[in-house]
């Protein structure tokens, strides 16, 4: 019985080992390629890890070094993409936040005609593939000349991350109890007062889960900026990492390097975020 | 008495119509981009099928229903929703099996959870697209890490073209997004593991229930709410699967990977034909509705 138990504990070590593996492997060689020089990467008979390292490719990335000519070093083109994408979801977050919350706390909490069938409608916008909307979207954008701007991309994004943040929310603030704010509304409160002094300051783990994931979905987000933005100096990291290899020839270690690059912020803010983003992915699908 | 019932009544009205009519302020805005957003491309989508459409935008050559005959007697779309359903049963099936698997063996105590339940979400936090190049990369035929283990443990003797052979090429596929999915079904089925109650396991274990009779008596049928949300909500993530595609085969070798959403986005930005395009995607919107209303069901019946 005692050298079962003992079996089965060393199991359970090797088991959860294994999964570690699994986990962090690839993103371990995706670190090791990036500083890996590149006659390893392309050999087949060199060991698996290279013997020679080098940060030469970082350092192009984040010194400040402008072309000459007019043309994009790989550095510029990396640093441009990500300052966008930072602000469009940044921008997108924000007012997602900020309109979706009220919507949430309204379906939450108040009476209405039509409520089910707007929140059923709320839905289907968040699951609904970007295939289906992005031809349509095209020509309207083209026609108010809005193509290849990074605000026309930030409205594309709330078209999904918004009806995201009212699901959520909206299972959130059903767990809240409501005498707090029956309490503060016999205190004299109008509703909006009851639920920005009561509700709102109680919510904080709601809106840092939603906040992330919303963040994530604009920072991961593809097909839309694909399509929709042209000019160079307007391109989402996703995108300016797709096209990396067609623009500076195929480099490996370089797309490597960019993918690192890319990861380091929503990684960060998985792993700060962990408890949370777990309880923004699951508070809408489990009520409750 | 009567007119007291009334005034009640009334007043109660009231209430209703200041609260109908405050609830409609919060949603406003929201609602205004929502509609904006997403309706009105619809319907404008919807405009797009029935004319035919040039590089410029809808003409006013009316085609009825054309679009559609054409697309539903094109065996190429056929052959892309089979794509599509082959990955969406096989990832499925395979991440909520591991998902499972992970989350019961995290679920257990050990030295370091804390950290392995931290770290188990880090290939979920790789962005899509640069997951797609990172696995393009591993599995390269000529330098790809993947050949080279596997020829040094002598397990094969020349390189597989893992991406360039028809019948490995979508498995290699759902392989690269079961890595950075899985973690996704863990946290989701960790959740819903923390919520059964262990003195259901202790009785039972009083009983002289075994392990597996304990998974398969107490722990699956209690997870069965959160299998189902979990199902229905990766079902439609996987219908939508695009990137991986456009980054690692572009629908190739003979269209052994072509997905329904790389074949609309083929049809309509390399072969400009826009209409056919949109009319592959008012199908999609009609099978998300399809399973909208599933998903509003499966919440709705756990509830009960």
């Amino acid at each position: 019985m005692r050298t079962k138990r003992k079996i089965l504990a060393v199991l359970k070590y090797v088991a959860v080992f294994l999964v570690f593996l699994c986990t962090v492997l690839p993103i371990f060689w995706m670190f090791v390629c990036s500083i890996s020089k590149t006659k390893y990467l392309i050999s087949m008979d060199s060991p698996i890890l290279p013997l020679e390292i080098t940060f030469e490719r970082y350092e192009s990335i984040f010194a400040v070094r402008t072309s000459e000519l007019g043309v994009k070093t790989a550095g510029e083109v990396f640093r441009i993409a990500t300052k966008n994408s930072l602000i469009v979801a940044v921008l997108t977050t924000a007012i997602s936040l900020a309109v979706g919350t009220l919507a949430a706390y309204a379906f939450a909490r108040l009476r209405f005609k039509k409520k089910d069938a707007l929140l059923s409608f709320s839905l289907f916008a968040q699951m609904l593939p970007a295939i289906a909307l992005i031809i349509p979207m095209f020509f309207i954008f083209k026609k108010l000349e809005m193509n290849d701007r990074l605000i026309t991309l930030v409205l594309v994004y709330i078209s999904f991350v918004l009806p995201y943040v009212i699901w959520v929310l909206n299972g959130y603030f059903k767990t809240i109890p409501k005498d707090l704010e029956d309490a503060a509304r016999i205190d004299g409160c109008s509703r909006l007062r009851a639920f920005v002094q009561v509700v709102v300051p109680i919510s904080g783990p709601g809106f840092v889960a939603v906040g992330v994931l919303a963040f994530l979905m604009s920072w991961d987000e593809f097909m839309y900026s694909l399509l929709l933005i042209t000019s160079q100096t307007n391109k989402t990291i996703p995108v300016a990492i797709s096209e990396f290899s067609s623009q500076f020839g195929v480099d490996y270690g370089m797309m490597m390097t960019g993918g690192c690059i890319a990861t380091v912020i929503p990684l960060a803010l998985a792993l700060i975020f962990q408890k949370w983003i777990s309880m923004g992915l699951t508070s809408g699908a489990v009520k409750e | 008495m009567f007119r007291l019932r009334k005034k009640e009544a009334d007043m109660i009205k009231k209430i209703e119509v200041s609260e109908a009519r405050f609830a409609h302020k919060l949603i406003a805005p929201s609602m205004v981009l929502i509609f904006g957003l997403v309706l009105l491309p619809l319907l404008y989508a919807v405009y797009m099928t029935l004319f035919k459409v040039g590089v410029s935008g809808p003409t006013s050559e009316f085609l009825g229903l054309k679009q559609y005959i054409r697309v539903v007697t094109d065996r190429s779309f056929w052959s892309s929703l089979r794509v599509t359903v082959y990955f969406t049963v096989v990832s499925l099936a395979l991440q909520t099996v591991l998902g499972i698997a992970v989350a019961l063996l995290l679920n257990l105590e050990f030295r370091g959870r804390g950290f392995m339940r931290g770290i188990i979400l880090a290939p979920w936090a790789v962005p899509t697209i640069v997951n797609a190049q990172l696995w393009g990369w591993i599995y390269n035929a000529s330098y790809g890490v993947l050949n080279k283990i596997l020829i040094k443990l002598g397990m094969i003797s020349k390189p597989i073209i893992w991406l360039g052979t028809s019948s490995l090429a979508i498995n290699s596929v759902i392989a690269a997004d079961t890595w950075r999915m899985t973690p996704l079904y863990v946290l989701m089925f960790l959740s819903g593991l923390q919520t059964i109650n262990g003195e259901l396991y202790e009785a039972a274990k009083v009983d002289g229930a075994g392990a597996w009779r304990r998974f398969c008596h107490i722990t699956l049928p209690l997870l069965k709410p959160i299998i189902l949300v979990v199902l229905v909500l990766r079902t439609m993530q996987a219908l939508r699967v695009f990137e991986i595609i456009y980054q690692l085969t572009q629908g190739g070798p003979n269209n052994s990977t072509m997905v329904v959403s790389f074949y609309a986005y083929f049809k309509t930005f390399s072969s400009l034909d826009f209409g056919y395009g949109s009319t592959i995607g008012m199908l999609i919107a009609v099978i998300t509705i399809i399973i909208t209303l599933v998903y509003k069901k499966v919440l709705e019946d756990k509830e009960v």
